[in-house]
Order: structure tokens, then sequence, then C-alpha cells
């Protein structure tokens, strides 16, 4: 029924009233209200969502709410262009690397194609052309390789160089 | 309660999967071989290693070699640590040479080869380059 709501409670408590039309956006709120019968009236509980990023969440979802599904990913055909997010979302993502990363789990918990996609895609394009070095800094990774396994690396390299 | 910021390393291998499956295998193993032993490991995946394409495509149809920058790191690093995983590579004319002397790949069965006239295809299969097609 359009306009007609549920109450979903992030892991801090917030209850969000989200229309079921929107939450239906969600894989995973869809089955529990479908398959697993909740009660409409029931809070339903989002424990590893916090209510920051779940109202990112929600921004995205109503905007989105009319998308058509998106195609399945074929494996051999997936080397296409990643700069292809569109304007609104480009905007929408403009936020520090740990919300775009919470954003990410978040949509992959609640099973939304649509929001993984694009936030995937806004972290291959951060990846894109960066050397590893450039890498590390971006993503603040430590290089863990000991010298010394650096060092077998580079002799089974120039073994095999030799061979 | 104390709120940890989420870091790349941090995602798990199944959405990491996702992020990469989003770049072209040149420039996943370009950006992240060697990085940490984690992605490391993830990237020399035989789904990102098994066959590459060491050329560049345009929309108008043409195709050019990788930039001399990735290509230096290829041929100096990537490739001879990723040997073993590659089976097929497409290459293009001006760069065969240098990717195929790079190292030797015990476990490639094929390449495609673009932009090749004959004479250069000659000189190739009767050098060094494929002593195996005698």
């Amino acid at each position: 029924m359009a306009g007609h709501k549920i109450k979903l409670q992030s892991n801090d408590g917030d209850i969000f009233d989200v229309e079921v039309e929107i939450a239906k956006l969600s894989i995973t709120i869809k089955t529990m209200l479908e398959d697993l019968s909740m009660n409409e009236e029931e809070i339903i509980p989002l424990p590893n969502i916090n209510s920051a990023i779940f109202k990112k969440v929600i921004q995205w979802t109503t905007h989105h709410k009319d998308d058509p599904p998106l195609p399945p990913e074929d494996d051999e055909n997936r080397e296409k262009n990643t700069n292809d997010i569109s304007s609104w979302d480009q905007e929408f993502l403009k936020v520090d690397q740990g919300t775009l990363f919470e954003l990410i789990l978040a949509a992959n918990y609640l099973d939304i194609k649509g929001l993984l996609d694009v936030t995937c895609t806004s972290v291959a394009n951060m990846i894109k052309g960066k050397t590893s070095e450039e890498i590390r800094q971006t993503f603040n990774i430590k290089n863990d390789f000991t010298p010394q396994e650096e060092e077998q690396i580079k002799k089974e390299n120039e073994w095999c160089e030799n061979k | 309660m104390e709120h940890l910021l989420v870091e790349l390393n941090d995602l798990p291998d199944e959405i990491l999967l996702i992020i990469f499956k989003k770049l072209d295998n040149i420039s996943l193993l370009y950006s992240l071989i060697g990085v940490n032993k984690r992605l490391n490991t993830i990237v020399r995946d035989p789904i990102f290693t098994r066959h590459l394409k060491l050329m560049r495509y345009f929309s108008n149809d043409s195709i050019e070699p990788l930039p001399d920058a990735i290509l230096s790191r290829l041929c100096s690093k990537i490739l001879l640590e990723i040997r073993n995983q590659v089976q097929w590579l497409d290459l293009e004319a001006s760069s065969i040479e240098r990717i195929l002397l790079a190292t030797n790949y015990p476990n490639l069965y094929g390449r495609g080869l673009f932009n090749l006239d004959t004479e250069t295809a000659l000189s190739l299969f009767d050098g060094e380059i494929f002593p195996f097609f005698h």
C-alpha cells in the first residue's frame, strides 16, 4: 500500500519510519516482511547499521526508488567504464572514506544491489591509476611484507628471469 | 561508545572482490600487487591473472600500447610474480617482445596478437620469441 510505513531501528537506538515500498528496496528487509511474516507493526532491528549511515541509505533509496533493476553481472564482460556514476550519486558520495566503506557494508548487509554497485564503483575509481605506494597512502594501508619476504620475492623473480 | 573508522583493508574479501572486478586486470595488478599481503593474495587470484589484455582499446577501435610507466612495472615486477597463473595474453605489436621476454610463462597456452603486420609476425615466429612454434 503506497505511503504505508514500517519502523526500523538502527544499532544506536534511533527508530525510523520508512515507507514500505522504499524499505523493500532492501532485499534483507523485504525478506523479513514477506518470507518471515514479520508484522509491519513490529520494530525491525538493524543491528549492523548506525543511524548516520541508515539516514544516508534512506536518502539513496528514496531517490532511486523508481530505478529499473540492475542487469546481472557478467564475469566475462566485466571490464567496463568505471566512471559511469550519475551526477546525483557523485554528489551523494562526497563523503569521507569511513562513511563510504560503512555505506558499502550497509548496502551489502541490507542487500541493496544498486547502492552496493555505485559505492564499490566509487572505490574502484579511487584505486584506478594509483601506484602501490599511493594506494597505501590513500587508504592508510601498512606494508606488512618483512624486508626478508621482499628479498625472497625479488630473488624468486631474478631466478625466473635468468631461467 | 568509541566509533572506529572503517578502512578499505577492513572490508571482507567478498566485498573487495566486487570492487576489484570493476577494474580491468591490468589496472588492478598495477595498483595493488605488493601493497600488503592480503591484497597481494586476492589480486593474484586466477580471475584477475589468467587472461591479461596488455594494451589499450579506444572507442574508435584503435589499439595502443600501455603507457610506459605501467609497462615497465609489469615487465620488471608484476608479470614475474604472476607468471605461473598467466594462461592467455593479448598483445599488441610494439610491446610483444618486451612482454614475452620479461619472464617465462609456464602455463601460457595462447596469445591474441593485435596490430601485427606480416613482416613483424614472420620475424617473431622465426626468432627467439616463439621458439616452441618450430
